[in-house]
């Protein structure tokens, strides 16, 4: 046996290790949160989002379709009857299009938070609370030491955190289970939204793994249209 | 509330049967001629166009505005309520202790014409016995209309009487009833009297007698208060004035025990309870508390009271909102401590005085979890600590800052919905069904200002012909975007009567980089606005 093999044989045992260390955490019975992106739930180690973890939702700019994608998450946490909380600071989320997308108007509750403090508090007590299923926040920028508490009171609560952040978030450390880059692509011919996720974050899992989803405005389901080559990772993908 | 309004002939409308109708009007509309119950469409032709306003009527804003006024009127009973029907127009005001303070009852309703006047709103008032006679002979007596004059009392033991000569209406029966008895020639409420009573209940149903009595005082008929600070309030005052926070805390908790205690005794929860400090230097001013007990120089101290609040400095007051009503001492004193931290004395304390301002019948514990058992098939827990929740951040941030979100069938996406507060105040009676029609795709995010385009240099903008066609590159957000796909338009028009039109038409485009944007042109100016993001 040469050396080179002995060590592949030797990095595939550890990872093999860390992978099981990673993704048997004891969590026995639990409720598994579905995406409702099948292509996404095949690819995450329990089927799905678990409660009492945050989820990061990267996206460069506006209307890339990441929020959606939350949002229909959270329809899915909302059916075990406790409420969403969207945390809005900026005051533009629109409440009529996320029923449209299958939420319950009366398991929505919107907070508007003037300032950073104000929305900070109001996410930490929301992931607090074991009567809320979600909580749908928009921090632009987050410390880590905020981020910690957030993903311990997640835990407390047993509540699934949905965090919509900018792109330039991914260089900085994340508390996040799940992070999540999306990328709009140019619409299918027959005028169905394509995007491209990039699952950059996931406990069990190594490496980048990138697929296209179309997205069905009516129905709005998703479903996968190609599962790239993966797992390469995109050339600015540096793993937090 | 719209002072730009004001001196503008304005009509309220309602939709009857699939007809828009004048609902409600203003002098100055009735001056041009409108009636009420005619065709939105026939007034059109009665001014010249936009010098009439047209708004769709809402009950919720009349009763959020009554509940206003009825604010503005504790200084003439204790006792304020509104109007308890789901489209409530009348301040009802228990006068029967207070109207000697004044002079006599016609004195007392003649301040209260006046101290509306003085806010430029014409008012009916009736003096009557019972709250619902004196709603009647508001709504139909023939004084109000003929002599046109602003008030009528009707001396004591003469509402029955009075009752007579109004139309059946008055009484308020059920829709059914009032149909059946106008079917069979009843039309005034004498007729009703010469009917054999005892026969009433089966022929009618039991609701007719039970309005006729109320409204003549054989039954007793509850004013549902808005206002009950005179009965849930505690104060504390200090023998010598204090500074140490340990005293002032123990204070509070006394009265807001002593509060706990009484609406308990009550049956009643607060949904909402103010707090007040009196605080040195500066005179101890109980201006509300010296309404209830000022005795004879009452009128001049609620007078003075009206023009010079209490200086600020002296008294440090918060209010704090529940989510259901609650007796918790402990509770309620831990969002009030919430709220105290944030609050800064001036200066050493003198008094301490809680009251709640609104209350709700108190459900029991017992009876909340049996409830909640039912309902949810997986006993699911957190119900108690959302509640908690709510009541938490509605406290910190603000009462309209927690909402809940109520749909409305309205086109114009700024107006298709409404938060709701979730704490304070009594649940509102929804007059409308919540809206459950089919949605239109709409962005999730909306701005609250749509954002004026600015057309790239090179390209010229649409002319008003080419309806369908949008520009091809856009700067927004900084950026500039060449737009790749485009579908609508989607047109969107508000009626006439709105005062400020709505004309637009929406595209939902998307660019180069595959992100979605709603766009849309005004149809009088041609310009390009962006309105929202599909995120």
């Amino acid at each position: 046996m040469n050396p080179s093999s002995a060590k592949t044989i030797q990095i595939t045992q550890l990872q093999a290790q860390i992978a099981q260390m990673e993704s048997l955490h004891p969590r026995g019975g639990v409720k598994v949160v579905s995406s409702n992106c099948p292509p996404l739930d095949a690819l995450l180690p329990h089927g799905g989002f678990l409660p009492g973890t945050l989820v990061e939702w990267l996206a460069e700019g506006a209307g890339t379709g990441a929020v959606t994608l939350a949002v229909l998450a959270a329809r899915q946490a909302t059916h075990s009857r406790r409420p969403l909380v969207v945390v809005d600071r900026r005051g533009q989320f629109y409440p009529p299009a996320a029923v449209r997308i299958g939420l319950d108007p009366k398991r929505l509750i919107l907070v508007r938070a003037d300032t950073q403090a104000d929305q900070f508090w109001a996410v930490d007590q929301s992931l607090r609370c074991r009567g809320v299923g979600a909580v749908l926040a928009w921090p632009r920028r987050l410390d880590v030491r905020t981020f910690r508490r957030w993903q311990l009171a997640a835990e407390e609560g047993d509540v699934l955190g949905l965090l919509i952040r900018p792109a330039v978030a991914r260089k900085e450390p994340s508390w996040a289970e799940v992070r999540l880059l999306v990328e709009p692509l140019p619409s299918s011919p027959k005028g169905r939204r394509r995007l491209r996720l990039h699952l950059l974050r996931c406990r069990g899992l190594t490496g980048v793994q990138t697929f296209d989803v179309e997205m069905d405005d009516e129905t709005h389901s998703v479903h996968s249209t190609s599962q790239l080559a993966s797992p390469t990772a995109p050339g600015r993908a540096a793993r937090a | 509330m719209r002072p730009e309004l004001d001196g503008r002939p304005l009509i309220l409308s309602r939709q009857v049967r699939g007809v828009e109708r004048v609902f409600a009007c203003s002098h100055e509309a009735a001056a041009l001629g409108v009636i009420r119950r005619q065709p939105i469409a026939e007034v059109k032709g009665l001014a010249a166009d936009g010098r009439l306003t047209v708004l769709p009527h809402d009950p919720d804003t009349d009763r959020a505005a009554l509940l206003q006024w009825a604010e503005h009127c504790d200084r003439f009973s204790p006792l304020v309520g509104v109007d308890d029907t789901p489209e409530p127009d009348s301040l009802l005001l228990d006068i029967t202790a207070t109207a000697r303070l004044f002079g006599g009852e016609t004195a007392l309703a003649g301040e209260v014409v006046a101290a509306f006047a003085r806010r430029r709103l014409r008012v009916r008032a009736a003096v009557a016995d019972t709250s619902a006679g004196a709603w009647a002979v508001a709504h139909f007596h023939g004084a109000f209309f003929i002599q046109r004059s602003p008030l009528l009392q009707i001396p004591p033991g003469e509402t029955p009487d009075a009752l007579r000569l109004l139309p059946i209406e008055s009484l308020r029966p059920p829709g059914r009833t009032l149909t059946l008895l106008h079917e069979l020639g009843v039309d005034l409420v004498g007729q009703l009297a010469l009917l054999p009573r005892d026969e009433l209940p089966s022929r009618f149903g039991p609701e007719l007698l039970r309005c006729w009595d109320r409204a003549t005082g054989v039954q007793p008929e509850p004013i549902c208060a808005v206002w009950l600070r005179s009965e849930f309030t505690a104060s504390w005052e200090a023998e010598v004035p204090t500074r140490r926070r340990e005293t002032v805390h123990a204070a509070l908790e006394q009265v807001v025990e002593q509060l706990g205690h009484d609406l308990r005794a009550a049956g009643r929860g607060a949904t909402r309870v103010e707090c007040r400090f009196y605080c040195l230097p500066g005179e101890w001013h109980g201006d509300r508390a010296a309404v209830r007990q000022g005795g004879n120089d009452f009128s001049n101290k609620s007078q003075a009271g009206d023009m010079a609040p209490p200086s600020s400095r002296a008294l440090v007051r918060f209010v704090i909102g529940l989510f259901r009503p609650t007796v918790d001492a402990k509770h309620l004193l831990g969002l009030l401590h919430l709220k105290l931290e944030k609050e800064q004395l001036s200066g050493p304390v003198a008094g301490v005085e809680v009251a709640a301002l609104e209350t709700g019948p108190l459900v029991h514990r017992q009876l909340s979890l049996f409830t909640r058992d039912t309902a949810d098939d997986n006993g699911q827990p957190g119900r108690h600590e959302l509640e908690q929740l709510i009541e938490r951040l509605s406290n910190r941030l603000g009462r309209q800052a927690v909402l809940t979100v109520c749909l409305l069938p309205d086109a114009q996406p700024e107006r298709a919905w409404r938060g709701e507060s979730l704490v304070g105040g009594p649940r509102r009676k929804r007059a409308g069904k919540p809206f459950a029609g089919e949605l239109p795709f709409r962005p999730l995010t909306l701005f609250s200002r749509p954002l004026a385009l600015r057309a790239a240099p090179s390209l010229h903008l649409p002319s008003p012909e080419d309806e369908a066609i949008s520009p091809a590159r856009i700067h927004f957000d900084g950026e500039e975007h060449c737009l790749t796909e485009s579908w609508g338009p989607e047109r969107i028009e508000t009626g006439w009567w709105r005062g400020r039109q709505i004309a637009r038409d929406y595209h939902r485009v998307e660019t180069a980089a595959g992100r979605c944007l709603w766009l849309f042109r005004r149809l009088d100016t041609g310009r390009w606005f962006a309105h929202g993001t599909f995120d």
